[in-house]
């Protein structure tokens, strides 16, 4: 399995101790919102560990805001911010929560390629597996980062994991699986703590 | 959202409040999409916080024993349309709402008819586990991108500046009559 993690930063970041991040998937209209299960486990990883952030949950501020963060009607990119910032009380409902930065999250994993061949059969003395089959999985997704103090965009980071899975089959088949989204999971989040935070990343 | 200076009146249709859409796509299982308890606490909680004051009514003639009714609502769910991920190829389950929110004088003359549509998709999660779940979440989205919609749109409505909204509160800019007004229909 190969990982890269990467970020590009815009402006300077930091966040005091009584602030907070939401993340979101990527409204569908912009293409490619992280899958649901994706979002959960950097929401989780991103509130454990070293230069854990507090994480606001995405669906009571969604409905504070709304119709605001809706896929129809959320801000496309950083510049619409601001339009976003003025509406009649959006500062005050971000304030009041200490929404300090917003992340949207877009990407996916696909199956890139695949092979072998694997044959099962069973008789009244037993039976078994004989064979080998691999995939090919890439997990590629993009956190974009907006500070909603100044109202512009922080920066991006990036998490893009190759993985093989292979299951060789001599009568028991034995699955050596490639988890390619939770490594990405796990890179991105960590990056996204040393980003915000502005701490050297371990990654 | 910042609440408009109105009252309406709103009437929520039997067909609405019990819709229930049912649908086999060829070589899938048979899906029934029950809504009628959502849409009534969609547009319930959208226009509780859309207008100073909502009243519902049994009917339109039953508006006249309300003489603060601005205007009157009446929303209908004319179309329910859905996909899953083995019609389309992708790991989304979609759903489209079609709804048609007839606007109304308290008198009961037709303002306009002003039809919304509501998109939501959901993906079908780990190892296409829980596809119920995942129809639910995408119809979820589709209710709330339909009533995003309605609150942008409600300025812009077929009738709603000309009889609805005071006029003279408005830029004449954003003054424009829609093709479907009460003009129209007489």
């Amino acid at each position: 399995m190969t990982a890269r993690v990467e970020e590009a930063k815009d402006a300077s970041t930091g966040i005091e101790g009584d602030e907070s991040i939401v993340i979101f998937a990527s409204s569908f209209h912009t293409g490619d919102p992280a899958e649901d299960n994706l979002i959960e486990c950097v929401t989780k990883k991103v509130q454990s560990g070293s230069s854990k952030l507090r994480v606001h949950p995405e669906g009571e501020f969604r409905d504070a805001l709304f119709p605001w963060l809706e896929p129809r009607t959320a801000p496309q990119t950083a510049e619409d911010l601001p339009e976003l910032l003025e509406r009649p009380g959006v500062d005050a409902r971000v304030k009041e929560r200490g929404i300090r930065y917003i992340v949207w999250i877009k990407g996916d994993t696909e199956r890139t390629s695949s092979g072998g061949s694997l044959s099962c059969a069973a008789g009244p003395g037993g039976g078994g597996c004989f064979g080998l089959a691999w995939w090919a999985n890439l997990s590629a997704y993009d956190a974009t980062i907006w500070d909603m103090e100044d109202g512009t965009r922080a920066g991006k980071v990036s998490a893009n994991v190759n993985g093989t899975s292979v299951i060789p089959a001599l009568i028991i088949p034995v699955p050596l699986i490639a988890r390619t989204q939770a490594a990405a999971c796990k890179g991105l989040a960590q990056q996204l703590k040393s980003f915000i935070t502005e701490t050297p990343s371990t990654t | 959202m910042e609440p408009y200076e109105l009252v309406a009146g709103v009437r929520y249709p039997a067909d609405l409040t019990d819709f229930t859409h049912v649908e086999n796509p060829e070589l899938q299982a048979e899906w029934t999409i029950k809504l009628g308890t959502a849409n009534l606490q969609m547009f319930r909680t959208l226009f509780n916080g859309m207008f100073i004051k909502t009243i519902e009514l049994d009917d339109i003639a039953q508006a006249n024993s309300y003489p603060e009714i601005d205007f009157i609502i009446e929303p209908k769910l004319e179309e329910v349309e859905f996909s899953v991920p083995q019609q389309s190829g992708t790991d989304q389950f979609v759903v489209w709402l079609r709804y048609n929110l007839k606007l109304l004088q308290p008198d009961g003359q037709l303002i306009g008819a002003w039809r919304i549509t509501g998109y939501g998709q959901q993906d079908k999660g780990d190892l296409g586990m829980g596809s119920e779940n995942a129809m639910k979440n995408a119809a979820i989205t589709a209710l709330r991108d339909a009533a995003a919609n309605i609150v942008v749109g409600f300025p812009k409505a077929p009738g709603v500046q000309k009889y609805v909204l005071p006029v003279n509160d408005l830029p004449m800019d954003d003054i424009t009559e829609s093709d479907e007004t009460a003009d129209d229909q007489t």
